[in-house]
């Protein structure tokens, strides 16, 4: 199972492939579409990406807020939680 | 000599209850911001062919109301859409009353110069590059004549267009950049402007379009281009050529097509693979009957068992599609509401884009309309926005198309409905993402 920074560091590698800048420079509060201009494409790309990778589902209302890395990342975060809750 | 180049573009909604629907429907909104938020390339085409001793300089006027006036340029050349007309004539207005000489070109210009020639010091009429240096050199003398105009059945050879001046822009102020690969549509369709403008369908060579790029990507390293024609793949040995050399370059794109580009696979993969972000396609309507006779040869109307394919292929690839439908057709009942609204979340079409059939001055449709009684002003131009209801529709009434046009915004562009197609796309990218590994 990934740990949190595993889950950090490949969001944060998928969004410069997308946004077409460097990881490293990636501030986790960057807006994907206003401050890394990633298209409007690239973000549903980038929900589809990270629900994949990390068999989650994210709520559709949600969809929309999940423009930060952090953002993604706590909502990832929040599903596992939940769903290791579910389990026990 | 220095000159002002004063661009007014933007979509402005007259209908009151229209409007304020509009202000929340990203469909209308976002697009209409995006074409807000592109620079015309008009001007820096122009820009490219002013000879070297004059100054010129660029200016977007999202706003002509409160545009000051600039008293220091020899001459202002104004640029604008129909639907914006009536402003920009406003401004031309002021201008003239400084003392400052102005001429108009582009699309309204040429499809109704006498109309807007009272405005104007001269008016250009039809493609600017071999009209502009004349303009100038007229101007120089104090000798602006009333038009300038392409000689009758002339068309420009556009083998021969300069590379814009992209440099003119400050792309930080902007979403987009832009690129006519090609100028015209042999569909010619009645209500299009585009076949009444540039006559014969022509295409840029290959290696021209691409040093139109590479001059882009010296300014904006990873830029997001809107190809500014009205149907670029109709030549499919040309589109895969091109694309090809365009999946070697660091962009993203988006333009306009018709539905064959989705009939060979290999070209719609070329457009994945070369950054294509979305296409927009007429579909105009999901109804054969409504589409029977709105173009010369009847292909919409015999491509429409096509659309449904056509949205798999590109959306199954990465490739929104954006489909845009028009309301109001002869053929359409008020039942053409409901089928729109049908169609679109059946399809599950990523984005839609509804307008009203507008007759603009100098097309088929407006002669047509004009000649059966049915416009409902002749000069009506500031309702030129696609939004705003000009004519008396065949098979509804007036207050039936207005109705049925915010009840259909409301079906598609409602949270709920966006929400369920931003389901739709990422459940498609994910089934995609598992096939390739």
């Amino acid at each position: 199972m990934s740990t949190d920074s595993d889950i950090i560091e490949q969001l944060r590698q998928e969004i410069a492939a997308r946004a077409r800048v460097d990881a490293g420079e990636i501030d986790p509060d960057a807006h994907f579409l206003f401050d890394l201009g990633m298209s409007s494409l690239d973000l549903l790309a980038m929900l589809a990406f990270a629900e994949r990778s990390f068999a989650t589902r994210f709520p559709d209302e949600c969809l929309s807020e999940l423009t930060t890395l952090n953002k993604m990342g706590n909502a990832i975060h929040g599903y596992k939680q939940n769903q290791e809750r579910g389990d026990q | 000599m220095k000159i002002a180049f004063l661009s007014m573009s933007g979509v402005r909604v007259r209908t009151e209850e229209l409007a304020e629907l509009g202000v929340s429907m990203p469909g209308f909104v976002e697009r209409g911001k995006v074409i807000a938020s592109m620079p015309s390339l008009a001007g820096a085409t122009l820009a490219a062919v002013t000879p070297a001793d004059v100054q010129f300089d660029y200016f977007d006027v999202p706003d002509a109301e409160n545009h000051v006036v600039m008293t220091d340029y020899d001459l202002v050349a104004f640029s604008t859409f129909t639907a914006m007309a009536y402003e920009c004539y406003a401004l031309a207005d002021r201008y003239r009353a400084a003392g400052i000489p102005v001429v108009l070109g582009g699309l309204h210009a040429t499809l109704v110069p006498e109309d807007a020639k009272p405005h104007f010091d001269a008016v250009c009429v039809g493609e600017g590059e071999d009209l502009w240096p004349r303009i100038i050199h007229d101007a120089k003398q104090g000798r602006l004549q009333p038009f300038y105009r392409q000689l009758p059945g002339e068309v420009y050879d556009i083998k021969r267009a300069p590379i814009p001046k992209f440099d003119l822009f400050d792309v930080g102020n902007y979403n987009r950049l832009t690129v006519q690969t090609s100028r015209g549509c042999p569909l010619d369709c009645e209500f299009c402007a585009a076949s009444k403008i540039f006559g014969k369908y022509r295409i840029k060579p290959v290696e021209q379009v691409m040093a139109e790029i590479d001059e882009i990507l010296t300014i904006w390293p990873d830029p997001f281009i809107e190809f500014a024609d009205d149907n670029t793949f109709v030549h499919k040995k040309w589109s895969k050529e091109f694309l090809r050399e365009l999946r070697t370059r660091n962009v993203r794109w988006f333009t306009e097509t018709d539905v064959s580009a989705a009939d060979d696979p290999e070209l719609v993969d070329l457009m994945a693979e070369s950054g294509c972000q979305q296409v927009l396609v007429g579909f105009e309507s999901p109804s054969k009957n409504s589409l029977d006779g709105i173009d010369r040869g009847n292909w919409k109307s015999k491509r429409r068992d096509s659309y449904e394919r056509f949205i798999d292929e590109m959306q199954n690839r990465s490739v929104t599609v954006n489909g845009c439908f028009i309301l109001g057709l002869d053929s359409d009942t008020p039942d053409v509401f409901e089928e729109v609204a049908e169609f679109v979340k059946r399809t599950g079409l990523l984005e839609s884009q509804v307008t009203v059939l507008t007759p603009f001055p100098g097309t088929r449709l407006y002669d047509r309309l004009k000649e059966e009684g049915r416009l409902l002003k002749e000069k009506y131009w500031d309702r030129c926005t696609l939004f705003d209801v000009n004519f008396v529709p065949k098979n509804m009434t007036v207050d039936e198309l207005e109705g049925g046009m915010r009840w259909l915004f409301g079906e598609l562009y409602s949270e709920k409905e966006q929400r369920r197609r931003r389901r739709h796309f990422i459940e498609l990218e994910k089934s995609r993402l598992a096939a390739v590994g």
